[in-house]
């Protein structure tokens, strides 16, 4: 009885599993061949002694008692000499199906690795950094295992029983047919396994199971509410009555195999008594019965070679089924389109323009932005404003060329971003956003990553205007602690700030900033504001904002409501315009005036 | 036997009674397989002694075979079903018992383990070991036993039919059984190396992928990919150097058994030419040869997946004796103070957290605790609803000592309003009424409202009915903290523990959300851990909590004229 690994959507035909792994291996793909020839060699010799059992007892039996010695033993040692050679030829198999199990394992994380880490970053986007790294760990993992220990074992799937067949047939049918009929009703019962009846009782198992584990997740998770609620006794007792169910079904389940089980297993066990049941009905006499007996006893030996083998391919086919889905899912994560490569290298300017832009975020069907059109002069700010959904980041994503637009152009420097050639739209722009993270490198390498001869001076220019100073004080090797080892770990907003200074290094021309950053640290909140202010001080920068009071000394504001511009103005202008940026400063101001306070009068301004 | 299983695997008494059932039904199985077997060495003999003349006629007819043949799969047929019974089915019970131990255990566990990630990874890790164990003891466990105690028995039987002959069986079983053990073991020991290695691999393609933005804002591809193409070479080498050899002997050993059958051959026929042995001997000889290898062979293999099993059984162990939080299940307290006395604590050995922190946070009036990250406030905002345990000094809510307090009764005077909210996948309204249980529609309603809900609630599909979803992925940041308020406000405890950073995690509606607090917080005993200085200052009390300790304490107006760390902090975030 064994689980079955969830179904998956019918596919377009693949080819071979083997196939599959054929363009990772490089120069290794030889290795698949020669573990599968070794592996059939294997097989074959292993028939040998078989053979030579056979040939000895027959010799036996016609010479009764006067034996030949160097005749017995030739077959022995035979016999013994193939199997050594069966056992080396299946060691050399193992040896070359481990090398490609390597081989491939590595293959796939390199190959994958490069072409997920070119990948437009909208692919970031829609594919969680965890999940991803599953993808890869699974393939990995499943692909070697697969190679390793299955390959060699693949060719005595086929081998073994055609030549067993074979030898029944050459020998003596009759007696070979005996053999067969137990075996080709082990099969049918096997097949017929699985009635209806059997089938309902399976599902109802896989749901409970499915259902206790699901709550088993949500109960622990839920632990810390229903305690402080008091009612954790009521989300046991749920959790309590679906273990039992599960005990019930399973068993239920389990109950239905008992009697196929044990018919199986008393059919195949009955190989031998049919056997004897067959030869005594082919039985002529006390003549041929030596020859009778030596086919006898060469049946009797070959029988328990086919269970096995059915039970080596069943375990075969279930894990080729796993190794092929996993190469599906890796597949499917890296089907995602590749961006056209741009080849200008020389913008014009430091501007940032949108024209009539409209996009719609793919599996969406309403455009995130609708023909929005702005301009940013070199070394203006400009802040978008809205609420959440209403585009902004977006926009602030479209300038990095995260996605490319349904319509109209993004220009960076006076030339559309589709064209520049990625290093140098990537030199030119530097982007803040809030998924900033730090690596396990050291600080100063974090901070010059990217920048290339970067002066000490300006280094520490950067930590300085970045507000870290009192970061790289606290820790006893300042900018060379690495980061990661040893338990160093900084806070969000820690990082954010050190991320801060790599991008003022880099002094890029251009800056997208999403001022959520500086809300990673609730506490340290002014310093981090004083970083962004540092980096976008005399760049071109479009700034996404939360909080009103950073947008007050923007150059322009854009007032954005489902992904279009609704209101466009300065500060002072758009207060003027009473509209939607005026009830919005208006909120704003009540929630800077907030106080917690246990007096009964209101506390709103 | 009982004691050995019960102590070995965990299990309780009836557990450990089923197993030995299901091993010895196993064995009388694995038994029962040799009848078939016998019927045909008795055939052989038969037909020796008619060919070489010592008899005339077989001795049975083909009837006589037929009807011990039937008597025979009848009597392999009922021992099966028996033995299935045995095995498959008895571990479920046990099974069950488990979970539900594991679940009470997880539930007596203090509030601060489950902060932590790591103690859902280690849940869902436990709850899959359940999982394996089930299916282990299902399967592997009674056979590996049986198998044991079967070729023991057989051994001794051949043994005892002919010592040499059985040797010649036999000499394979301890040589491949040595090959396969040692091999293993050193295989774990390599395993842990190359763990190591592979880890640190895995661990640089997911600083690639959470980094991907940087590496490619950087232009860093290429150098990223050769250095990431360097460890694998280096990975795939290591694995070259270590494991090829010894996963390629791991699974020879299997292929060694087979050995034995030339083995036979040889040693049979010399003996036979020498006249030591007869004819009859040495033909159930190679028979016995072609059958004994593959349940050798299958019971190496079910020994080799029992191997994680002792680690999984630890790790529930572990589990089952983490320290658990009990006490009284009443308590009266005479009004709601907080106070804490001289209380020292620490997360670990080695750090002290808190250091003799002493301070009352009165019934009625709002408390604020300030001061740098990683301080000590939170850790103090925690202590007094007892998410730990403390080390020294005492902690009173209107006069009782909290650790002396079952949690779950202690907390039903706390609303606690935390940056993380757990939602669950049921209505709206029906998350709301965790707050309070017996709550009908009404109540429930008037808290949703009060805590600013109503604004969002009337923009999904079903209004309040609406289904959240696992976790309440669809609802934003600011959306589920005001079903936290709301649940709070429905609570209506005396003592709310609030963080401010609350407030900011939604911008766009945080005037919304402060409304909420602001009606939360009237007439209660408010216990605010606060990060912008400008919110509490209309508090009543400032607790300024810095390395562990108390630095300053008092009214905010107090404070702002001592010009301390308060003072300071204020004019900072001003700037």
């Amino acid at each position: 009885m064994t689980q079955q690994a969830k179904g998956s959507p019918k596919k377009a035909k693949q080819p071979a599993l083997l196939k599959r792994f054929v363009p990772f291996m490089g120069e290794k793909r030889f290795f698949l061949f020669l573990s599968l020839l070794l592996s059939s060699l294997h097989a074959l010799l292993g028939m040998l002694p078989f053979l030579m059992v056979w040939l000895l007892v027959r010799q036996l039996l016609q010479t009764l008692g006067q034996v030949q010695l160097e005749g017995l033993t030739k077959y022995a040692w035979l016999a013994f000499a193939a199997q050594v050679l069966a056992i080396l030829c299946y060691f050399a198999a193992l040896l070359f199906s481990h090398l490609a199990g390597f081989r491939v394992e590595v293959a796939l994380q390199k190959k994958g690795m490069e072409r997920i880490i070119n990948k437009p970053l909208g692919f970031f986007d829609t594919n969680l950094s965890g999940r991803m790294r599953k993808i890869i760990n699974d393939s990995a993992g499943s692909t070697h295992s697969f190679l390793a220990h299955q390959l060699p074992d693949m060719a005595a799937t086929v081998i073994t029983p055609l030549s067993v067949l074979l030898l029944i047939a050459l020998v003596d049918w009759r007696l070979g047919i005996a053999l067969l009929i137990p075996i080709l009703m082990g099969f049918i019962t096997m097949g017929g396994m699985m009635t209806t009846a059997g089938k309902a009782f399976q599902d109802q198992y896989l749901n409970a199971l499915e259902a206790m584990s699901s709550e088993s997740v949500e109960y622990v998770r839920g632990i810390p509410v229903v305690k402080t609620f008091g009612q954790s006794v009521f989300s046991f007792k749920r959790f309590y009555n679906l273990i039992l169910n599960y005990k019930e079904m399973v068993y239920a389940y389990t109950i239905t195999w008992r009697h196929p089980m044990s018919a199986y297993t008393m059919i195949m066990q009955a190989g031998g008594l049919f056997l004897v049941v067959a030869s005594l009905l082919t039985w002529e006499g006390s003549d041929s019965a030596g020859i009778l007996l030596s086919n006898f006893i060469l049946f009797l030996m070959l029988a328990p070679l086919f269970s096995t083998t059915m039970m080596k391919s069943m375990y075969l086919y279930q894990n080729k089924m796993i190794a092929g889905q996993v190469l599906d899912r890796m597949e499917g994560l890296l089907d995602y389109p590749d961006m056209s490569r741009g080849k200008q290298t020389q913008i014009d300017d430091t501007s940032l323009a949108f024209q009539y832009v409209t996009f719609t975020y793919p599996g969406s069907d309403t455009p995130a932005v609708s023909s929005v059109s702005f301009r940013i002069n070199p070394g203006e700010t400009i802040a978008l404003v809205g609420a959440s959904g209403s585009g902004k980041t977006t926009l602030a994503r479209l300038a990095a060329r995260f996605w490319d637009v349904d319509s109209g152009q993004v220009l960076v420097g006076g030339v559309n971003v589709k064209n520049i050639a990625k290093e140098t739209l990537m030199d030119n722009v530097s982007f803040v956003f809030q998924t900033t993270r730090l690596m396990k490198m050291s600080l100063r390498d974090n901070i010059t990553f990217g920048t290339t001869n970067a002066t000490e001076e300006a280094i520490q220019r950067a930590v300085d205007l970045s507000q870290s100073r009192e970061i790289i004080y606290s820790l006893p090797q300042g900018l060379d602690t690495i980061i990661g080892s040893r338990g160093t770990y900084l806070s969000g907003g820690e990082q954010q700030r050190i991320a801060l200074a790599r991008s003022i290094l880099k002094d890029a021309p251009i800056v997208l900033l999403d001022e959520a950053t500086a809300f990673a640290d609730p506490e340290n909140e002014h310093l981090i504001r004083k970083a962004l202010k540092a980096l976008s001080q005399g760049k071109t920068t479009l700034m996404i904002a939360h909080r009103l009071n950073s947008v007050v000394d923007a150059d322009q504001i854009l007032v954005m409501d489902k992904g279009r511009i609704v209101e466009k103005g300065s500060h002072e202008q758009l207060l003027q315009k009473q509209g939607m940026y005026a009830d919005m400063w208006a909120e704003y101001q009540t929630t800077i005036d907030w106080k917690v306070s246990s007096s009964k009068k209101e506390v709103s301004a | 036997m009982n004691r050995f299983l019960q102590n070995r695997y965990a299990m309780t008494p009836e557990g450990a009674r089923d197993l030995n059932k299901s091993i010895w039904w196993t064995v009388l199985q694995f038994l029962s397989f040799m009848l078939p077997i016998m019927v045909c060495t008795f055939f052989t003999r038969d037909v020796l002694r008619v060919f070489s003349g010592k008899a005339q006629n077989l001795s049975w007819s083909i009837w006589a075979y037929v009807g011990i043949s039937l008597v025979i799969l009848t009597l392999i047929y009922i021992i099966n079903y028996i033995q299935y019974g045995s095995t498959y089915t008895r571990i479920y019970d046990e099974s069950a018992k488990t979970r539900i131990r594991l679940a009470e255990t997880l539930r007596q566990l203090p509030l601060s383990f489950f902060g932590q990630k790591d103690i859902a990874d280690l849940s869902s890790t436990i709850m899959e070991d359940t999982n394996q164990i089930e299916n282990l003891f299902s399967h592997n466990v009674p056979h590996v036993y049986a198998s044991i105690i079967s070729i023991l028995l057989m051994a001794v039987m051949m043994f005892l039919f002919d010592w040499r002959l059985a040797l010649a069986l036999f000499w394979v079983v301890p040589v491949a059984a040595l090959v396969f053990l040692s091999s293993s073991r050193y295989q774990k020991k390599v395993h842990t190396d190359v763990y190591h290695i592979k880890r640190d691999v895995s661990d640089f393609i997911q600083e690639g992928l959470d980094n991907a933005q940087v590496i490619q804002s950087c232009n860093e591809e290429k150098n990223y990919t050769s250095r990431l193409n360097a460890k694998l070479d280096a990975y795939e080498n290591y694995l070259i150097r270590t494991e090829l050899l010894i996963g390629a002997v791991l699974n020879l050993a299997n292929a060694l058994l087979y050995l034995g059958v030339p083995t036979v051959l040889i040693c049979g026929g010399t003996l036979l030419a020498q006249g030591q042995v007869d004819l009859f001997t040495f033909l159930v000889f190679l028979l016995v040869s072609s059958r004994i290898y593959s349940p050798i062979s299958e019971a190496l293999s079910n020994f080799a997946a029992l191997k994680y099993l002792g680690v999984r059984i630890e790790r529930m162990r572990e589990m089952n004796n983490m320290p658990r939080q009990t006490g009284k299940e009443t308590m009266q307290p005479k009004g709601y103070d907080i106070v804490f006395k001289d209380v020292d604590f620490s997360y670990q050995d080695d750090m002290q957290t808190l250091q003799r922190v002493s301070l009352t946070a009165k019934q009625g009036e709002v408390t604020a605790l300030v001061g740098p990250s990683g301080g000590g406030k939170s850790t103090i905002a925690k202590l007094a609803a007892r998410f730990w345990d403390i080390d020294r000094g005492r902690i009173t809510l209107g006069g009782e000592d909290i650790s002396q307090i079952d949690p779950e009764t202690l907390l039903q005077n706390f609303a606690i309003v935390f940056q993380d909210v757990t939602l669950f996948d049921m209505s709206v309204l029906d998350n709301i009424r965790i707050g309070k249980k017996d709550a009908n529609d009404e109540e429930v309603l008037h808290a949703a409202k009060l805590a600013q809900c109503d604004a969002f609630v009337k923009r999904l599909p079903q209004g309040y009915q609406t289904p959240i979803g696992e976790n309440g992925e669809r609802l934003s940041g600011g959306e589920r903290q005001r079903i936290s308020i709301a649940r709070a406000l429905l609570k209506d405890a005396p003592v709310i523990l609030l963080d401010e950073a609350t407030a900011s995690v939604d911008t766009q509606n945080e005037s919304k959300i402060q409304q909420g607090i602001s009606e939360l917080i009237k007439n209660k005993t408010v216990l605010i851990i606060a990060h912008r200085m400008r919110t509490v200052l209309g508090a009543d009390k400032i607790i300024v909590v810095a390395d562990g300790k108390i630095a300053e304490s008092g009214t905010p107006k107090e404070l702002l004229k001592q010009k301390g760390r308060f003072a300071s902090m204020v004019e900072a975030q001003s700037a």
